[in-house]
């Protein structure tokens, strides 16, 4: 009797006892949604890029994007992106290798020329993106996380900006999906507190790999949107690094 | 029937007394809406396209809540860590209240600048520098830059300025003061002094000052008015009976027109004073009549009704003239006073109504006992000082008829004569007190950032991004630099110029629309596009600043903007593909670039040196030379610069092709043998670097060698270019004004409009190409609307109106014051007589304003129409008095003299006692209400004096006789 009193005793306790072991923090799942993210070592999409205004009028925009992220490594991703359409913008490049190492290729004038924006606010090509949000640098090096719910499917967490920091947001919260471990909506204030951008992500699987297709981020203040939405999506093609150069920026899109 | 009403109105006296108070009641409701606003925009009729463009324009880009808050550091300066820290604060947290639209200031504004190898756009200080040599080169770097001197930043860096604008829907005066003025003090007070201007600045102060006047000035009325009524009558009832029902007309008129959602504004709040001088009369007239029937018992109801039958055809005839007089200024098309015309009259019609029942009702309960009696009938009989001079004045209009018509119309002549002199000018700034906020910050901010007061430059067009657009309205922006006492005006067109600077070297629109949309890019999604294109990108906007709110310098900036849209603005226009052109339209069209060159720069010029610069005509003879003789690929300058050029193209990062230093080399020289061959096209080098391929390289790198060969055509062709301007600024360098060869901000401008000689399409206005034969050749048609508009176009529009209006309101007026008059007496000399004082008083009026150099302004206008309005009322009660007595058996030199005296006391202390009041906005803080009120009040004498003494005057010698008695 007493023994199996005491078994039954050291089960229970083994048994809290890996329950608090297991129990993930926030900066965990932060983290994790981060691993999540760039865990496909590239990327390859149409992706089309639609603006709504205030008025609820849209301006759609064509490009090719190229990702190629380095998992496992303390690297920023490197992204290729190029206008197809509309003609105003055919040809329009964007390669980012780090937050700060931009550069725009121009094909009216036959020239590149680096962006170097030190205002993380600046918006990508008049949309509700900063250069700062497809920079992709981890979340969870800027910001300190904490559950604040969850439930089956998801954990909400709220994110507090570090000090040495300087993201354009300085507080807000995410909700990161238990299964594929990404986002799927996120909330940024402003420095008032005041609610300012909201994300809502869609992601599909694609082989081992789940990619954010359809990401929208909408400006409440400014009551306007954006949609980057990406189709015929390839994972893993063995991106070679010379794709990402400001050769290749030029090359026309066919 | 008269009779019948009065009958009925005294007999049913509870009813109307509870009915005129429920009323007066539910009107005060209207109170409840109480607003002051004077939006300038909406006095100019619906119709009317300057409005309607300047609304459309407000209502597109959200630009008529302009503010300008101007910081000046109470210790320090304003490159200073902590005050640009604290700047920056205040300006984030602007830039977050929905009311704002947009924000641009010192710490925000575009800063488009090259870095290595690159170019960077993003706000000017989105980090605050750390050390003092940082915050030393971010002065050095803004007082350099022209763009941001005058906007952000003063010239001498003492005060920076941020440009606020409000958001559509809201009141912008209201925000002005519970939310810009308490953020601006509560963040930026302790460190900086604070300035503000602008149109929702003025509408704040403006309504400050008004609701201070209305509330220290009104009670002051009153309390003269019941003064004045005692010295002259000396009875409570002829005090307090007008002063009530007068008051309650108030009451009705404001409440009715704050209802219908009509804002008091700077001349309807004169409305109240109009009413207490009319509705006084009437008061008056009532209580007097009520009173001679007093003397026989007192007050039942048969007394009543009589006592109200005698006076309510006066009463009613008086009203309704005056009502259809402020009727006539409905049909002004100033709606400002249509306004003022329509209240005035409805405001009469409730005082008339008022004084016909309310009135008589109360009185009709009025009970004197015999001590009382006894004591009014011995000041009835007593003559006092009044009644003597009016007796005395009576025999002096018998004796000195003629007199008094001869000096009259002479004194009608003189005043004429000053009526040229008058100036129609409306500056607000001055409608403030000296030395009070509104007006030293308007004046600072106009002698430190060039005004607060913005014009526009609109266009509408198929793309925002079409080169041909954007060059018209740089073009026009050059324009303004030569007109004195505004800023230059800043559009999309500056930016992308900007851009194509710090990228090319070249301040200027590029000459595709490709290009442009390219540099578009890096200024797509900023604060600043959201007022200078739409996001349909079919309309843009350039906005200046004027320095002066005065009419005067308002006018002449818009004469000129009008001048230039009628002179040098497209009607239609056409963009020339220069190459198609043979030789000798080729020529034509360059000749046009040179004048159009030349006259640009000379434009320029006054914007950067004090020197007259030299005639048209050398300019455009160096630019015409220029272009006839084209650089040379042989040219040594040239070849030094290219050569550089193409080195660094091909050993760098970004050409296209991936070979080593070796064979980087071979394409290097290969390049350079194809140059000396004097080839500069395309074909040329493609084939030059196909040529060092290999089939199977080239098959997959031909997108590469394709590319390489535009980009060296490319650079080619730029190199000659700037080649070729370097050496046509040297010239024209001979004929600048000195001064000028060491200012870089105009060698980047004027440069940028040199560069315009070698465009390959070039813009221009349909006539004029059709002019040169130039349509037989390939052209674009360019769907295009481009207008000026804002401060200076509807301040011109308002002024003129402002006159037409008051001179087309007075005539009708008059007119049909005469008619009314014609049909009272059913006399049409008799109608004639009737108009002659208010004639008299009128030129008076503008006989003062021109001698006393009192302008013409939205005050002083109104003061004709009230000497119609308030004589208009003396003239008739003493005709009706005259007729009377006349009637009653007078002669006419009894008439003459007793209406003197009844009818004469009555108008002589109205007309005193409205004058009183009138000379009591003497103490009002705005200048306009001061002019207003002494002006107004010298006429209500002038007004009484032609009742009382050209009427009779009129009167006796119609009638022929010379002042004997005469019994009828």
């Amino acid at each position: 009797m007493k023994k199996a009193f005491f078994a039954s005793a050291l089960l229970v306790f083994m048994f809290a006892l890996s329950s608090a072991v297991m129990a993930v923090t926030g900066q965990e799942v932060l983290k994790m949604a981060d691993q999540a993210f760039k865990a496909p070592p590239d990327v390859t999409a149409e992706t089309k890029m639609i603006l709504v205004d205030s008025n609820g009028k849209e301006k759609v925009r064509d490009m090719m994007t190229w990702i190629k992220n380095f998992p496992g490594q303390d690297k920023d991703s490197w992204r290729l992106m190029k206008f197809s359409a509309p003609s105003d913008v055919k040809n329009i490049g964007f390669l980012s290798l780090d937050e700060d190492l931009m550069y725009l290729y121009m094909p009216e004038f036959k020239k590149n020329r680096r962006i170097a924006s030190h205002n993380k606010k600046d918006s990508f090509v008049g949309s509700d993106f900063f250069y700062d949000d497809l920079s992709a640098s981890d979340y969870s090096k800027h910001y300190d996380a904490e559950i604040i719910s969850e439930d089956d499917s998801s954990w909400k967490l709220s994110l507090k900006l570090r000090p040495s920091s300087d993201k354009p947001y300085p507080s807000g919260t995410i909700t990161v999906d238990k299964v594929s471990h990404m986002f799927t909506k996120g909330e940024f204030n402003d420095s008032s507190g005041q609610l300012w951008k909201i994300l809502n992500n869609k992601n599909e699987k694609y082989g081992n790999y789940w990619i954010s297709v359809d990401i929208t981020m909408e400006d409440v203040k400014k009551n306007h949107k954006t949609t980057l939405r990406m189709e015929n999506v390839k994972v893993d093609t063995k991106l070679e690094d010379k794709m990402f150069t400001e050769r290749q920026l030029k090359r026309p899109v066919k | 029937m008269i009779e019948k009403l009065s009958r009925l109105i005294i007999k049913q006296r509870l009813i109307v007394i509870i009915a005129i108070i429920a009323l007066t009641v539910l009107a005060s409701f209207g109170f409840t809406k109480f607003k002051v606003s004077n939006v300038m925009n909406e006095w100019l009729p619906d119709n009317d396209n300057i409005s309607q463009l300047f609304n459309q324009i407000g209502d597109t880009f959200i630009t008529n809540k302009m503010l300008v808050i101007v910081f000046k550091p109470k210790s320090g300066e304003v490159f200073e860590k902590e005050f640009l820290a604290s700047l920056k604060e205040y300006t984030d947290k602007l830039k977050e209240q929905k009311e704002v639209f947009t924000v641009i200031s010192l710490t925000n504004v575009s800063n488009v600048k090259k870095i290595e190898g690159g170019i960077e756009v993003n706000d000017l200080v989105s980090e605050v520098p750390e050390s003092e040599s940082e915050l030393a080169k971010l002065k050095e770097y803004v007082l350099n830059k022209e763009e941001y001197v005058n906007n952000v930043i003063s010239e001498d860096g003492r005060y920076t300025g941020i440009i606020a604008s409000l958001s559509e829907d809201v009141d912008d005066v209201k925000v002005t003061g519970s939310l810009l003025m308490p953020m601006a003090e509560e963040m930026m007070g302790d460190e900086a002094d604070i300035f503000m201007a602008g149109i929702p600045s003025d509408g704040y102060w403006s309504n400050h000052y008004a609701v201070n006047d209305m509330k220290k000035l009104t009670p002051l009325v009153v309390l003269l008015m019941i003064v004045i009524l005692w010295i002259s009558f000396k009875n409570p009832l002829s005090i307090f009976m007008p002063i009530v029902g007068v008051l309650m007309a108030v009451i009705w008129t404001y409440g009715y027109m704050l209802a219908v959602n009509r804002p008091i504004n700077v001349v309807t709040s004169a409305i109240p004073i109009i009413l207490i001088s009319i509705g006084v009369a009437y008061g008056i007239h009532v209580v007097n009549a009520f009173f001679l029937e007093l003397k026989n018992g007192d007050m039942d109801t048969d007394k009543a009704s009589n006592a109200l039958s005698i006076v309510f055809v006066p009463v009613l005839l008086s009203g309704l003239t005056t009502f259809v007089g402020f009727c006539s200024f409905a049909t002004a098309r100033l709606k400002l006073m249509v306004w003022f015309g329509i209240f005035s009259a409805i405001g009469v019609v409730f005082a008339m109504i008022i004084a016909l029942t309310f009135l008589p009702a109360l009185l009709s309960y009025f009970k004197m006992n015999s001590t009382a009696r006894k004591i009014q009938e011995k000041k009835a009989q007593k003559k006092d000082l009044i009644e003597s001079f009016l007796r005395i004045s009576g025999h002096a209009v018998l004796k000195g008829k003629y007199l008094i018509i001869i000096g009259c119309i002479a004194v009608m002549i003189l005043a004429l004569l000053g009526v040229p002199k008058i100036k129609r000018e409306v500056n607000f700034v001055k409608y403030f007190p000296v030395g009070s906020t509104p007006r030293v910050s308007t004046n600072l901010i106009r002698d430190e950032f060039g005004g607060a007061y913005f014009y526009n430059l609109y266009m509408e067009t198929e793309s925002a991004k079409d080169p041909a657009v954007l060059k018209q309205i740089l073009k026009a922006e050059y324009f303004g630099y030569s007109i004195p006492g505004t800023t230059e005006s800043q559009s999309v067109a500056d930016y992308i110029s900007e851009l194509n600077w710090n990228m090319n070297d070249r301040y200027s629109i590029p000459d595709t629309q490709g290009a442009v949309a390219n540099l578009w890019i890096f200024i797509e999604g900023r604060e600043m596009m959201k007022q200078m294109v739409t996001s349909e990108e079919d309309k843009l906007l350039s906005t200046g600043k004027v320095s002066e709110f005065t009419t005067t310098h308002q006018k002449r900036v818009s004469n000129r903007l009008d001048w230039y849209m009628e002179n040098e603005a497209p009607g239609a226009l056409v963009e020339i593909a220069a190459e198609s052109l043979p030789e000798d339209k080729l020529g034509s069209l360059r000749k046009f670039q040179a004048d159009e060159i030349a006259k640009q720069i000379l434009w320029m010029i006054p914007q950067y040196s004090n020197e007259t610069a030299s005639g048209f005509e050398p300019y455009s003879k160096i630019i015409s030379d220029a272009h006839s003789n084209p650089v040379k690929l042989t040219d040594s300058i040239f070849r030094a610069e290219i050569e550089s050029v193409l080195e660094n193209y091909i050993y760098s990062d970004a050409f296209e092709l991936y070979v080593e230093e070796e064979e980087a080399g071979r394409i290097y020289e290969k390049v350079l043998e194809t140059l000396d061959s004097g080839a500069k096209d395309y074909q040329s080098y493609y084939d030059a670097v196909a040529g060092l391929l290999s089939p199977e390289v080239l098959e997959e790198e031909d997108w590469a060698v394709e590319s390489i060969a535009e980009t060296i055509e490319a650079r080619i062709s730029e190199s000659l270019n700037r080649t070729s301007i370097n050496s046509l600024w040297t010239n024209l360098l001979t004929v600048l004004p000195a001064n000028l060869s060491d200012n870089s901000h105009f060698r980047k401008k004027a440069q940028g409009v040199i560069y315009q000689i070698n465009d390959g399409f070039v813009g221009m206005d349909r006539d004029k190409a059709a002019g040169l034969g130039l349509l037989d050749y390939e052209y674009r048609e360019i769907p295009l609307r481009f207008e000026h508009n804002g401060m200076p176009a509807l301040n011109t529009r308002l002024d003129g109106f402002l006159y037409s209006s008051l001179i087309q309101s007075l005539a009708i007026a008059i007119v049909v014051v005469f008619i009314m008059m014609t049909i009272q007496f059913r006399s049409f000399s008799v109608g004639l007589v009737a108009i002659t004082p208010i004639i008299f008083t009128v030129a008076i009026v503008f006989g003062i304003m021109g001698y006393m150099g009192v302008n013409l302004d939205y005050g002083t206008m109104l003061i004709p129409p009230i000497c119609i309005g308030i004589g208009i009322d003396y003239t008739i009660h003493y005709i009706h008095r005259y007729r009377r007595e006349v009637e009653m058996g007078c002669s006419y030199y009894e008439a003459v003299v007793n209406t003197n005296i009844s009818s004469g006391r009555a108008i002589l202390s109205n007309a005193i006692a409205v004058m009183l009041g009138f000379l009591l906005l003497l103490m009002s803080e705005m200048y306009v209400l001061r002019a207003f009120g002494w002006i107004t009040a010298l006429t209500m004498v002038v007004a009484a004096f032609g009742a009382m003494t050209i009427v009779p005057s009129f009167i006796l010698i119609v009638k022929g006789k010379n002042g004997k008695e005469e019994k009828k």
